[in-house]
Order: C-alpha cells, then sequence, then structure tokens
C-alpha cells in the first residue's frame, strides 16, 4: 500500500468511514501478526496484540502525523504493547516454540499441497528453522526486537530506529550482537 | 554480517505465519461494538477518532495538523475575549461610565477585534487547509504587529510608568502566544506539500 493511498483511508475514517478502516487492518495484520509472533512466540498472545495494536491505532488515529510512514507508526505501537506484555509476562523461553511449530506446520502443509517436492528439499532447514525459533526466544528483548524488525520484517536500519526510537547507529549495534548471540546459542544448544 | 549469512538466510526463509482468517472482522466487530449499545454510541461518537489532537509540544517541533492550529486559534480567541471583557467591565465607574484616556478606552475594543480576528482565521485554518494555513500565517504576523505598535503607544507618550506594568505583561504575554502560534504555523508550512496542495492535516 503506498503513502497516498494510506491517507486517503486515514482521511476517510476521520471522515467518519469507519469501514475504510478495514483496509488498513488487511494491508498491516500480517505483519504485525508476525512480529507479535516472533517476539512473543505465542499465537494466542499474537492475536491479542496484534488486534490491540489496530484497535489502538484506530483510537488514535487522530494523532498520526500523514507525513510518517502509517505502518512505522503502527510498528511503534504495536512494539509499545509487546514490551509492556513482555514486562507482565517475564521472559518465556521454550512453550513458544510449540505454538511456532504448530503454526508453522500450517504453512507448511499449505505449501506442501503446492509443491511437495519443495517440502521434502526443505526438511532439513525446517528442523533448523524450529530450532532458531526456539533460540530466538531466549535472546534478551531487545536484541530479539532489532534481530526480528530487520531480517523478519526486512526492515531498514533507518526504519527500524524510527519505529523504535532509537538513533541508527544503536540500531545497527543491537542488530549486530543480536544476531551474534544467535548464532552462539543456536551452537551450545547443538552441543 | 557475512559471517552470520547461515542464519540471515535462515531467518529470511522462515515462513510466515498466518493471522486468522477472520481478523480484520474481529478487529472490525471490536471497533463498531460499542456502538451497538445506545448510551455507548454517545461515548463512541466523543471518542471517535478525529483529526484533534493535541501536543504542543510536539506542534512546535512541527507535528500539528491543520485542525490541533485550528484549535490553537480559537482556544487564543476565547482567552482575548476573555480578556476584553475583562477589560469592558474593569473600565466602568460606579456609574457605568467608561473611565481613563482616549487611548486606554480604546483597549478593550482592540482586544475584542483581536478575538474575532483569531476566530476568523481558525475557522478558516478548518474548513479550507491550505488558504487557511496561508492566510494564518499572514495573520499572525499582523497580529504580532498590532500587539508591538500598541505596546509601544504608551512607552512613547508616558516612558517608563510603574502604572503600565500590567499592561506590558499582557503585551509579552500576547507576544509569546503569537510566537508560539507563528512557529507552528511556520514548522508545518511545507513549501513542497504546498506545491502539490496537500496539507498537513
Amino acid at each position: 500500500m503506498t503513502p497516498n493511498e494510506e491517507n486517503e483511508i486515514i482521511e476517510r475514517v476521520l471522515n467518519g468511514d469507519r469501514d475504510a478502516y478495514a483496509f488498513l487492518v488487511d494491508a498491516y495484520q500480517s505483519a504485525i501478526f508476525n512480529l507479535v509472533f516472533r517476539m512473543t512466540g505465542s499465537y494466542q498472545d499474537a492475536d491479542d496484540l496484534a488486534q490491540e495494536t489496530f484497535f489502538r491505532a484506530y483510537r488514535n488515529l487522530g494523532q498520526f502525523c500523514p507525513g510518517k510512514r502509517f505502518f512505522t507508526w503502527l510498528y511503534t505501537i504495536a512494539l509499545n504493547l509487546i514490551r509492556n506484555h513482555l514486562k507482565k509476562q517475564g521472559r518465556r523461553m521454550f512453550r513458544e516454540s510449540q505454538d511456532f511449530i504448530k503454526h508453522r506446520d500450517g504453512v507448511v502443509s499449505e505449501t506442501a499441497r503446492r509443491d511437495p517436492e519443495r517440502i521434502e528439499r526443505n526438511g532439513i532447514q525446517t528442523q533448523k528453522i524450529d530450532h532458531l525459533q526456539i533460540c530466538l526466544q531466549k535472546l534478551p528483548a531487545d536484541l530479539r526486537e532489532a534481530v526480528i524488525l530487520r531480517f523478519y520484517q526486512d526492515l531498514s536500519f533507518v526504519e527500524i530506529a524510527a519505529v523504535s526510537d532509537a538513533s541508527v547507529s544503536a540500531v545497527k549495534m543491537r542488530v549486530y550482537r543480536g544476531i551474534e548471540k544467535l548464532k552462539q546459542l543456536m551452537g551450545e544448544d547443538k552441543m | 554480517m557475512e559471517k552470520f549469512k547461515d542464519i540471515t538466510d535462515l531467518i529470511r526463509n522462515t515462513p510466515s505465519v498466518r493471522p486468522p482468517g477472520d481478523f480484520t472482522r474481529r478487529v472490525m466487530g471490536r471497533i463498531a461494538g460499542r456502538e451497538r449499545i445506545r448510551i455507548l454510541s454517545i461515548k463512541e461518537f466523543l471518542t471517535r477518532p478525529r483529526r484533534l489532537g493535541i501536543g504542543p509540544v510536539a506542534a512546535i517541533r512541527g507535528s500539528a495538523s491543520g485542525e490541533e492550529c485550528f484549535f490553537y486559534f480559537i482556544l487564543t480567541g476565547f482567552a482575548h475575549l476573555t480578556l476584553a471583557f475583562v477589560l469592558f467591565l474593569g473600565m466602568k465607574d460606579l456609574y457605568g461610565d467608561v473611565v481613563g484616556l482616549g487611548w486606554l478606552r480604546v483597549q478593550p475594543f482592540i482586544v475584542l477585534f483581536l478575538a474575532g480576528w483569531f476566530f476568523i482565521f481558525g475557522i478558516l485554518l478548518w474548513r479550507r487547509h491550505l488558504a487557511g494555513l496561508k492566510a494564518a500565517r499572514i495573520a499572525i504576523f499582523i497580529y504580532l504587529e498590532i500587539i508591538v505598535i500598541n505596546g509601544a503607544l504608551p512607552l512613547i507618550k508616558f516612558g517608563k510608568q510603574l502604572f503600565l506594568l500590567p499592561f506590558w505583561g499582557l503585551t509579552v504575554s500576547c507576544l509569546i502566544v503569537g510566537g508560539y502560534l507563528a512557529l507552528t504555523l511556520q514548522r508545518n508550512f511545507d513549501r513542497e506539500t504546498m506545491k502539490i496542495g496537500t496539507f498537513k492535516r
């Protein structure tokens, strides 16, 4: 969705066309849901927090500055909710991985129907991905956040800096430290 | 980052998780849910997102919407209106006649005029964003000029007199308010944006 389209929809919502907001939810639900899911590791939490993100964004839409990208603003809301949630819940370690595997399987089986050979080829890859997800949950929240935004969500360093209210150099450092720690954890777990 | 390529590739190859199929419907349902009960519909009306988000500090940094500027203008207009009434009432003696020097007598009218000035340009900001912003910038400039000239007149006529202290206090307050509004408008005045005719809401 282009910034102009976003602004047009926001304009419509602010003028009373509440249903137009569904277009924004449709456009960003996957990104926000995945962000929350990777951060919390829980499908249920992802569902609740992603919903809450869109709900809060709707309520505060009047404060949104159209000069900025909507997704940046949405990510900021989502990250604040996630941070609060993680603080409340404390760090969760392994049970999330079960959730991931369960829902990853849904995606994999869908792909399998379309391209069975690919799944077979990627069998070992799938195990690695599960292992990665477990290790990801062991990362400190700030490093996990940086890694997820950079590599899962494919955001640029500048975008991550805008979303997480940090300097670009701090973000680069977090991403580097996060990925380094992740590699270390993955190596340790193999042993 | 080359030495972490195996991990970054692995992350990028991770399949994304699909949100539940009815996700959008549930979000929209939650948003609409409050309207079902009549009494809550009033709350819904009042809490519905609007362009009017107030953030005086953020506004000066350049993130004020047109409607926020409108709000500040109307607020300033009301402040001037109140001041005009106070001056009107304060200048009447026991018999209801206006007392004081000629210059002093016109002060309530000047303030009343400025209140109307703010209301008009505030409404213009709200209804005609682009033209309103351009006009409001000029209006604020004129306002500041009026305040400076009005503040300088007694200084020329009476010199530095202690009885004029409250008057200058008000003058300084007006200059601060005017300066704030001018800065807020200026920060939101993006020439490039103006060209394509999309005013920051």
